[in-house]
Parts: C-alpha cells; structure tokens; sequence
C-alpha cells in the first residue's frame, strides 16, 4: 500500500514532467515546420527561405507578425495591429505642428476617437487600422531577415505598453533598409523605416543587451 | 543689418589685391545658358515679377549639411503646404506621407539619412555660396569694395512636436552683400534656411556666422562664402524605442524659403522611402548647369539654391 502523500506528490511530479516533455517537444516541432510558401520579389520570382533568416523567437504573438512580414499566412488587419485609440482630426494643424491624429471620414466630426496605428517611411502619421493592408505595412521594402527582435515592456509616449520591437533588415546589391515594428502585447502599433538608415543604424545603442530577444544579426 | 566692420576688412584686402587685377570695371555677366527652372506640377502662380527684395538677381546656393543618402526626395512645398490634401485622399492613398507638408512651411526640402552615431556626433554644417546672377542681368562689380560676401544670421530654434528632441530644428538666414558699380551697395536678405533634427545647436539665436572662405575672380573680384560651418549635430533618434510623429530614424531635414520669389531646388534623383515623385525641379542654374543628380550628395554638394526672378512656374 502506497500513503496518499506520497502517491500525490508522484502524480503531481508525473504531470509537470509530462507538460515540460509536451512543451520541449512543441517547441523542437516548431523549429523542424517548415516556413510557408515564399511571397514573390519584385520580379514575380520565389526562392527558398530558411527559419535562421524569419528569425522566429518562439513568442506566439511576435512570431505571427514575423510569419505575417514574411507572407507565411494571409494577413489579417485584426490580428495584426494593436490599434491605439486616438481622436481624429479634419484639418492639418499646419507646420511646425504635428498631425495628432489620423483623417477623420466624411461623417465623423473632428475628435471622434478612432482605433489607429501610426505608419510612415520616416515621419509616421495615424491612420485608421482597418485601412492599412500588408503593402501599407511594407512600404515597398521586401524584408529579406529578422535582424533583430527587442524587448521593452513598459510604458512610453504616444503608444502606450510596448512590449517589443521587431527590426527585419531588406538587403539588396544596393544596401540595407530597414523596417521596424513597434509591438503592444498583442500586436503591431507603429511602422516605420528608420527614415532609410540600414538595420545596424537603426537599433539603439544604449540597452541592456539581455533585452535582446533575437540579437542583433551583425 | 550690416557689419561694417567686415566690410572694411575686406576693403582692405581688396585694396591690396587691386595691382593683380587685370581689368577694372569688367562686366561680371555670369548668364550665358538659359538655364530654366520648371517646378512641375504644382500651379505655382505669382504676380510679384519685379525683384524688390532681390533687384541683383543673385542666386545663392546652399550645401548638403552631410554626407548622406537621400532619405525623402527632393520635392517641392511652395504654395503647397496650407492647401495639402488630407493623406487619405485620392491624391495621396494610405500609406503615403503627404508630398506638400513643408514642416517649416519652406518652398523646397529633402532628407538625408545621415546616422548620428554614439558620440562624437555627427556634425550638421552649413554651407552657403555664390551661385552665379540671373540670366539677361548683369553686374559690374565695384572691386573696391567685397564683390560678393555672404552672411548667415543664427535663428531661433524651434520643434516640430511640441519638445521630442529628435523634432528640433533651427532657421538660418542668408544675407548676401554687394556693390554695383551702376546700382550701388546691395545688402539683401536672401532667404531661410532650416535644420531638422539636430541638438547641440552651436550658434545662439541672433548670432551671425561670417563666411570663412573667400576665392579671386578672373575679372578681379572677390567672393566671400561659407563652407562648412558646423551648426549643430545630428540627433540619435536611433536610441528611442519609439518615435515621435516627426521622425523614426537619424537624418536630416534641409527646407528653405527663398525671400525673392523663388528657391529651387536641385532634383536628386534619390526618392527615397517617401514617394515624393512629384514637385521635383527640374534643371540647372547660372554657371552651375552641369551639375549631376545624386542620391547620396557629399557634406557641401549643392543642392538648392535661393533666388530667381519669375512670374510662373519658370525660374531661372
């Protein structure tokens, strides 16, 4: 006869040891999946991509942007964007101010609040995020790597909670560009370029580096 | 405002320089090519075709600040920047930054994307020179006085968003001085020129920045002109984790305002990210008619100017 104690300790062990062994194995299948088809370049040709270039970090909500940048799956505006709700305008304040929000539509009166996400190759602008596709996001650029993958978790102006940063890196015979997503916990809330810098000019200097989720590739 | 006392440094000079000249009173005609401006697609109308503000018909160009790639294309502002369409218009489909929105409400502006660095920084300079006069006019230059000198007057500084540092920008503005033999003493406000997102502006508002180099003439005049004056550095907005409306990576902003009618600036045929396929000025100018378009122009490369002389569209 086996006392209670003991047989429940077992079990309770048998169950974490069951759940790690599942959860190291889903991971080891994650990296053996195979990256979906290749979105074609600019001149309609595909090629083979491999998982060390999508740079996936094994966190389910960067990696489905990541698998999102890189055409895996369709995109889809409600899963990727984690719009931030700000008021809209229907006049440019004019320079040197900025723009505060995005359009506002025909029949919306100035202020009404609109869930956005900010855009833009260098200057960045709200627009409203069920009017942003994937050509929006890319901004012409056809990344070629994850080069990067930052983590933040905290609060900072305009956006709100930032969790991550995700920098791809789009390298042609010409150079790199760079593109940068500025991520909630759920999803994408800025876009940018780094007004054309390459993907090493574009990544902060001045953090810890244990906050590297995905190093810098150098 | 003048600065006399330059003036008589430079008399001095020149009045030392007199033996050497091979002609007095030789005609400074630096026309010659027709050399027209078209600044396409924007409607530009202007009535004022009578030169108050620039009777010399002097053509001053301005410098890259850096050594960079064009990061936001050439493209023109003038008459543009109250009247933009909203950036979900038709005319500009998301996704594209509106081409007309001078941040400074300037007539022309490009971007470079010069990388800031970690310290030292990169240095944003100032150069400022004699681009030749207008066509069909010409001076006859007194050379016993400064042909030609130029003088910059450090504006206030300002920001594009409220107080994000990586949002400053600071205005400059062009003062060009001369005497005609048959017109006179010319002191002329050329025009502004801004800086955007720099820090550790080096000159205080209302400082003047006297030009630093000066070169003879074959007719025996004298010119004095800026290069590469140090005007503050490039911010490195590389280090934010976010960004302000104004900007996501480290360059450089250069817009200016032209006080006569027009500016212009020189087409790049580096776009950029931003799509400014439009507004471009096309040609070149005075003497300077075989300049190349460039994506990536050197620190000093020319690439606008101010001045003209027009009634529409056209320039020269």
């Amino acid at each position: 006869m086996i006392p209670r104690a003991p047989l429940l300790v077992l079990t309770i062990g048998a169950a974490i040891l069951g759940a790690l062994v599942v959860g190291i194995w889903t991971l080891v299948e994650r990296d053996k999946s195979e990256p979906g088809p290749e979105p074609p370049d600019a001149n309609g040709s595909t090629g083979p991509r491999s998982t060390s270039t999508t740079g996936k970090t094994g966190i389910p909500t960067v990696d489905e942007i990541i698998s999102s940048v890189f055409g895996d799956h369709a995109f889809e505006s409600g899963r990727f964007f984690e719009p931030v709700t700000v008021a809209c305008v229907t006049t440019r304040v004019g320079a040197p101010a900025p723009v505060e929000g995005p359009a506002c539509s025909p029949s919306q009166p100035e202020g009404s609040l609109v869930k956005s996400v900010q855009i833009g190759p260098c200057s960045v602008t709200w627009f409203p995020a069920d009017s942003i596709g994937l050509p929006e996001v890319l901004q012409g650029l056809r990344p070629t790597e994850t080069y990067a993958v930052l983590e933040v978790n905290r609060e900072l102006p305009v956006l709100g909670f930032v969790a991550y940063v995700v920098y791809f890196a789009d390298r042609t015979a010409d150079g790199a560009t760079t593109l940068v997503l500025t991520m909630g916990s759920q999803g994408v809330k800025q876009v940018n370029t780094a007004c054309g810098q390459p993907p090493e000019r574009s990544i902060p200097s001045n953090v810890d580096p244990k906050l590297w989720i995905l190093p810098p590739r150098n | 405002m003048r600065f006399p006392h330059r003036l008589s440094s430079v008399r001095a000079t020149i009045a030392l320089g007199l033996g050497c000249a091979s002609a007095v009173g030789i005609a400074m005609v630096a026309s010659g090519n027709s050399s027209h401006y078209s600044a396409g697609g924007a409607g530009y109308s202007d009535t004022d075709g009578q030169h108050s503000q620039n009777p010399g018909h002097v053509w001053t160009r301005i410098g890259a600040p850096v050594s960079a790639e064009v990061s936001s294309g050439a493209r023109f502002h003038d008459n543009c920047a109250r009247l933009a369409a909203h950036p979900t218009s038709a005319a500009y489909p998301a996704g594209h930054t509106d081409v007309c929105f001078g941040a400074n409400s300037g007539q022309y502006a490009i971007d470079q994307a010069a990388y800031a660095g970690n310290g030292p920084y990169t240095p944003i300079m100032l150069s400022i020179d004699w681009a030749g006069w207008a066509s069909g006019y010409t001076v006859q230059p007194d050379i016993t006085g400064p042909t030609i000198a130029y003088y910059v007057v450090a504006g206030p500084a300002g920001n594009y968003d409220g107080s994000s540092p990586g949002c400053a920008y600071k205005r400059f503005d062009v003062y060009v001085e001369y005497t005609d033999t048959s017109d006179g003493y010319h002191y002329e406000k050329m025009g502004s020129v801004y800086f955007g997102h720099g820090f550790n502006w080096v000159h205080s508002n209302g400082t003047t920045i006297y030009s630093n180099q000066s070169r003879w003439l074959p007719d025996g005049s004298l010119q004095w002109y800026l290069d590469s004056v140090t005007i503050g550095y490039v911010y490195p907005e590389h280090n934010n984790l976010t960004h302000p409306a104004c900007t996501s990576g480290d360059h450089v902003h250069t817009e200016w305002i032209s006080t006569h009618n027009f500016g212009s600036l020189y087409e790049l045929h580096g776009h950029g990210p931003d799509y400014y396929y439009s507004y471009h000025v096309h040609g070149s100018t005075g003497d300077y008619s075989v300049l190349t378009p460039y994506n990536s122009p050197g620190e000093g490369d020319w690439i606008g100017f101010l001045g003209g002389n027009t009634t529409t569209d056209a320039m020269w």
